[in-house]
């Protein structure tokens, strides 16, 4: 992949940290939510859901209703005025390839039954009340060893409450024979608990029919959703509701946080658009907080058995675990995706014999366990790096030590992993842990204050973006993972750049103005992005996800924009009677290599080529580029996280004392904006290890349903982060960036948890569950004691 | 002797918006938040949880900082009301503002006119840079940032300040 | 989540609240600083008939000092106070709008200013009143479990009478006291110790509601020791003080633990909750008695 040549342009915006250009109203309360938007006749929903974990629907009775509604619109409308949603993602022995919004039964307390519409949602919630659903109770199914007995069948017809089962990497028999033949292995088991993505502006959807076209159907159906992904939500519309998708348009204006949980449609958003289908008026839904808490998609909740071989000389041989993935009711648009993740980034940054993995996703009475950040990347690093400090407490030797004796090196690379058709795309992940250790070595020692103080390191490789789209079936991935950009110049030099993927706090207003700005010789602030309206811009089945966007999106940016330099080069070329080849872009102008005073302001290039006058031959009037960037592979950022932590142990409490990041993802566009990614990954790393938890009874009935119960980091949690950066670009992705968006919830889950089994090492065997709240450090370090 | 209003009916509150008067008719349950972005027009405080937990509907009422979500509109009758549209002035952005821009201190945008009316009546009332960052700050929840570079803001914004610790 | 439908009402006298009481009896809900009873509305676990907003009601936003040798007036923090026994004991007294802000501002004992600072946010402290905490009576909250170590006492009026509950008749049950339904908290009384206090909390993050709170004050009518979190209602604890009153820590402690009935609960569990309990009451005496000795 041609990568850009340093001496077409003279103006360096990439890696410099550049103020966000898209600040400005977000600071004074100009943005454009969800919430925000207001239509004449705009009414509102509240959904109708199920409050019981598990049961047939037998009837939704309005008799008692006397709040005054515009409609209901119950299960048996919707199942009979929808296709079921698809599933994008099939794995091994996965039935489940597709999702009606009803089918008769519901299968967690909160699943969505049908919508009222009402004149505000006061009144909506207030029909609510007055709504009764007649369900006959089934037993609840809560817990993977609950699902996997098999006693209660969520999908009697499958005969099992196992959604889907594969094996990865090395096979049965390599691996026990790796095994056999290491000098000693150690097995741990350990529990992941589940949690929530918790973005702060909930979720959204206003639904706008308009007006009717030729076949009373909407002649163009608006939705505005706060979502990652606006084309998926398009799909997922056109599928579902049955519409052409010509006639649907998705926009996604501010959105506040994602995280993941954004990525798809969801069964009670469709059911919103059903409802304004049918009364043919503007209708907005907004997710409570209770509902974001309960019914949207949570993550984790997994159940591992590890075993790891080693030699006695520190060695690392083999690496084998047999995973279960509770993944609630039903499957998302991903399906089991993140434990498939997690199979396949197992073996981290290490050279082994073997890398082996059973998987399982059971189906239980709980909210459907889907994407968040870190998608599985976050469990293999923790139960890898908790599996090699297992290691190197049984040897006695220095964990970081062990890491670097079986590092991959710089020259093994490119690295064929064990698991997969995937290569490493270069790193020196040794040089990492050698940074970490210096930034480590300069912490003053701790106070002697009574707590239990530990220390730990953990490292990862991040399998950032998805691709080749080619790729993807093989996986079982349905869609493809390509991205375009879509550039065009105005007539005064200005620039206005449609995307594919979508901006919820990443900043890509200023990154990507600053890779378009760096080809074309402009400032940033001179280049507009243009994101999420599918109208407007460019297919993107994926969206914003998998720490995608800069590496594809900015990618396909990046092959735009030196599309279009091209031709303003030639036409600027034919005007100073010079090559292609000795024209140079800066500053906003076009000059002749060594000769600055032959030049011709960019804006007279570009009219000039919009009114079609003195063009080279060979070139159409007008400055629009298009650029599709499919990626070859997938890029593998790394970073190594360490941070001291001090637990005491009369209450259980951990303060996270000291913490470093030592960061690799290529090219670095704009340090701030990384910086802040790492931090915002380690708080959310930090809270599934130690605050975070989604707690729901042996009833069935969720626990955690306010943000007093589900406890995510306050400020006070935060420790401050030291970030050191090595640059190894990737050689795949144009302009050398690797994705790192979640790679700082992989380190941080990690490191904090494995910090505390330092800090407790004869409490570590009891320390296997996360979160490690006050309650399970107390009890690790108070086995004795009864009723803890 | 004020009468009950019933449960039905709609009721007149009179407060002063971001200096201006303001009138809303609204239904006595109905939440500040819900009034303020719906029915008097400023739609910068958001609203995140509905429970006092996360701080992103904060506002100012008589000087003090409160959640918008636990105040029923009639409570705000003949009193004060600065939502986050009246910190910046006409010469541009509050040093609050400009700060947590300047520290990028900002992802998303959803909690930060919370936080920007808590700092701004913090600083009003006088409260150090120590007590910003250790106590009003913890008041919110931010979900992007993981609030090192908001802690950032504080000290900067609280740096030309004569404060108290 | 929105509120349920209700009446309202914002009378400006407790005359008028408290015939709107004898109007409504436990369909009214009495509305003080809302950061307790407006997440419940939201949530739409209170469903009352009408909500009376004490926010306008006049009289009940003094803060006096009564008794005590030096009459009412000011007196430093931690200052000891010489006179002995109830009639001339310094209490101060908050009318039930008083904030509790203002209230630290007020009372002489640090363990109290403290135990204030305690409560939630600035954002949601700045909200809350002395009266509305106490009626609210979350067992986790700070105040009352400062009212019940220092034997404060409770005011209230109805339309037929006035009268005081002292602070062991208070708290009945979880979130539940005597109050009858005709009747409003129009004062609370806060003894002023003799001598030094201390208020120490576990929780999870700053401002969440404690895994234990402890009130502890050391007086000429010996030691104080109430808890918050750690049962249905606040925890006087007996037993610990009378060994404390003897001079015995490793007593005191054991006998805490029988003082205590924790429940088990998302946050934590019992034998955690005593842990936690015995290592504020060591943290409390080491910090009391070197004032004591001087």
């Amino acid at each position: 992949m041609t990568l850009l040549d340093p001496t077409r342009s003279v103006t360096r915006h990439v890696g410099a940290r550049q103020e966000r250009l898209e600040d400005r109203p977000f600071l004074v309360g100009d943005g454009r939510y969800c919430d925000d938007i207001d239509l004449p006749g705009l009414l509102h929903a509240a959904i109708i859901r199920s409050t019981s974990p598990h049961g047939i629907v037998r009837a939704v009775d309005v008799s008692d209703l006397t709040v005054p509604v515009d409609l209901v619109l119950g299960p048996d409308e919707i199942a009979a005025a929808s296709d079921p949603c698809p599933i994008h993602w099939i794995l091994p022995e996965q039935w489940q390839t597709e999702r009606p919004l009803f089918d008769g039964r519901v299968r967690f307390v909160g699943d969505p039954i049908g919508v009222v519409v009402a004149a505000d949602r006061y009144l909506a919630e207030d029909a609510l009340d007055e709504i009764f659903v007649d369900i006959e109770e089934l037993p609840a199914v809560v817990g993977i060893e609950a699902a996997l007995a098999d006693t209660t069948l969520l999908y009697p017809d499958r005969h099992t409450n196992v959604m889907a089962r594969w094996t990865a990497g090395d096979d049965d028999e390599h691996t026990d024979a790796v095994f056999a033949a290491a000098d000693t292995t150690l097995t741990i088991a350990l529990r992941i608990g589940r949690v929530a993505g918790v973005p702060m502006e909930t979720r959204a959807i206003v639904v706008d029919p308009g007006r009717p076209g030729r076949d009373g159907r909407p002649e163009k159906l608006t939705i505005w959703t706060s979502t990652q992904a606006p084309h998926a939500v398009r799909d997922a519309v056109a599928d579902v509701c049955r519409l052409p998708q010509h006639r649907i348009r998705v926009i996604g204006p501010d959105v506040g946080g994602g995280f993941g949980v954004k990525d798809h449609a969801y069964e009670d958003e469709l059911m919103v658009v059903l409802a304004a289908l049918r009364l043919g008026r503007p209708i907005k839904w907004i997710e409570d907080r209770w509902e974001s808490l309960t019914t949207t998609t949570q993550a984790r909740d997994e159940r591992y058995t590890v075993d790891i071989a080693y030699d006695r000389d520190g060695t690392l041989r083999g690496i084998r675990v047999d995973a279960v993935r509770d993944s609630g009711a039903y499957f998302s648009i991903f399906g089991a995706g993140p434990l498939f993740a997690m199979t396949g980034t197992l073996g981290g940054p290490y050279r082994w014999d073997a890398v082996n993995s059973h998987a399982r996703a059971v189906a239980s009475t709980t909210c459907p366990n889907h994407s968040y950040r870190g998608f599985g990347q976050t469990q293999a690093t923790f139960i890898r790096e908790l599996a090699v400090d297992a290691v190197a407490a049984e040897l006695g030797v220095d964990p970081v030590e062990l890491r670097i004796q079986n590092c991959i090196t710089p020259d093994e690379q490119p690295y064929q992993l064990r698991t997969g058709p995937m290569k490493y795309d270069g790193g020196d992940y040794p040089t990492s842990l050698r940074m970490a250790q210096e930034l480590t070595a300069a912490w003053p020692a701790p106070p002697d204050d009574g707590r239990r103080w530990g220390v730990a390191t953990s490292i990862y490789v991040q399998q950032a973006g998805v691709g080749p789209s080619q790729g993807n079936p093989h996986v079982g991935l349905q869609i493809g993972s390509w991205e375009s950009t879509t550039l065009r110049m105005e007539r005064d030099g200005t620039v206005r750049a449609y995307v594919g993927v979508s901006s919820h706090g990443q900043g890509h207003a200023t990154t990507f103005a600053q890779l378009i700005a760096d080809r074309l010789g402009c400032e940033p602030e001179q280049v507009e992005i243009i994101h999420s309206d599918t109208d407007v811009t460019p297919y993107s089945a994926y969206g914003t996800a998998a720490s995608r966007s800069i590496a594809v999106g900015g990618g396909s940016a990046i092959l735009a924009a030196e599309q279009l330099a091209t031709r303003l080069c030639a036409i600027a070329a034919e005007l100073l009677e010079a090559a292609t080849d000795d024209i140079v872009l800066g500053s906003g102008a076009a000059s002749v290599r060594g000769t600055p005073a032959r030049s011709i302001d960019i804006a007279d290039v570009a009219n000039r080529a919009w009114q079609g006058w003195a063009l080279p031959a060979g070139y159409d009037a007008g400055l629009v580029e298009h650029a599709v960037y499919e990626p070859p592979e997938f890029t593998w950022s790394y970073a190594t996280h360490t941070c001291r932590v001090a637990v005491d142990p009369e209450t259980g409490l951990v303060e996270i004392d000291r913490y470093a990041v030592v960061m690799d993802c290529g090219t670095v566009v704009n340090p701030t904006i990384v910086e802040g990614q790492i931090h915002g990954g380690v708080a959310q790393g930090l809270g599934p290890a130690l605050c975070e938890e989604v707690v729901v009874d042996e009833t069935g009935q969720p626990r955690t349903t306010t943000l007093l119960d589900y406890l995510v980091p306050t400020s006070s949690l935060m420790p401050d982060i030291e970030i050191a950066f090595q640059v190894t670009p990737s050689p795949h992705t144009p302009g050398g960036m690797k994705g790192m968006g979640e790679g700082g919830t992989n380190g941080g889950f990690s490191c904090v948890v494995n910090a505390v089994r330092a800090a407790l090492p004869e409490a570590a065997d009891r320390l296997t569950q996360t979160p490690l709240t006050p309650a399970r450090v107390w009890r690790a370090l108070h086995p004795d004691q009864e009723n803890p | 002797m004020s009468a009950v209003t019933p449960a039905t009916d709609v009721r007149v509150t009179t407060f002063v918006l971001n200096g201006s008067e303001t009138t809303v008719t609204v239904r006595p349950r109905t939440l500040l938040s819900d009034a303020l972005r719906h029915d008097a027009g400023v739609h910068g405080t958001h609203v995140g949880c509905e429970q006092g937990a996360c701080g992103a509907c904060t506002v100012i009422v008589d000087d003090v900082a409160r959640r918008s979500c636990l105040t029923l509109t009639p409570q705000v009758d003949g009193r004060i009301v600065e939502t986050i549209e009246s910190v910046a002035g006409p010469d541009g952005l509050d040093p609050i503002q400009q700060a947590i821009h300047d520290t990028h201190g900002m992802q998303c945008g959803f909690c930060t006119p919370g936080i920007v009316m808590s700092l701004v009546a913090a600083r009003r009332a006088g409260v150090g840079q120590v007590t910003a960052i250790d106590e009003v700050l913890d008041g919110h929840l931010c979900r992007c940032t993981g609030y090192i570079n908001l802690r950032a803001a504080i000290e900067v914004a609280w740096s030309g300040l004569e404060v108290s610790a | 989540m929105k509120p349920p439908p209700f009446a309202y009402a914002d009378p400006e006298t407790v005359t008028e609240v408290c015939d709107l009481l004898v109007d409504w009896g436990d369909d009214a809900a009495l509305l003080a600083g809302g950061q307790s009873l407006v997440p419940l509305l939201n949530l739409r676990l209170a469903r009352p008939g009408l909500v009376i907003d004490l926010g306008r009601v006049s009289g009940l936003d003094s803060i006096t000092h009564v008794g005590g040798s030096a009459g009412s007036g000011e007196l430093g923090r931690g200052e000891r106070e010489s006179g002995r026994g109830e009639g001339t004991a310094h209490v101060v007294r908050s009318g039930a709008g008083v904030g509790v802000t203002s209230l630290a501002a007020a009372h002489p004992a640090s363990g109290v200013v403290e135990a204030i600072h305690w409560i939630g946010h600035p954002q949601i402290r700045a909200r809350t009143t002395v009266g509305g905490t106490i009626a609210h009576a979350d067992s986790a909250a700070e105040l009352p479990a400062v009212l019940v170590a220092l034997d404060g006492s409770v005011t209230l009026r109805s339309s037929t009478d006035e009268r005081m509950v002292a602070a062991r008749d208070w708290f009945d049950g979880p979130f539940s006291t005597t109050r009858q339904p005709t009747e409003l908290v129009v004062a609370v009384d806060l003894p002023v110790p003799d001598g030094p206090s201390w208020w120490g909390e576990v929780a999870r993050r700053r401002g969440d509601f404690a895994l234990v709170g402890m009130f502890v004050s050391r007086g000429s009518d010996g030691w104080r020791v109430a808890l918050s979190g750690v049962g249905p209602i606040s925890v006087r604890a007996s037993g610990c003080e009378a060994a404390l009153d003897g001079g015995d820590l490793d007593a005191a402690c054991v006998a805490l633990d029988t003082d205590l009935d924790p429940p088990e609960d998302l946050h934590a569990g019992s034998a955690h909750r005593r842990s936690i309990a015995r290592q504020l009451l060591r943290q409390a005496v080491a910090e009391l008695t070197p004032a004591v000795a001087a």
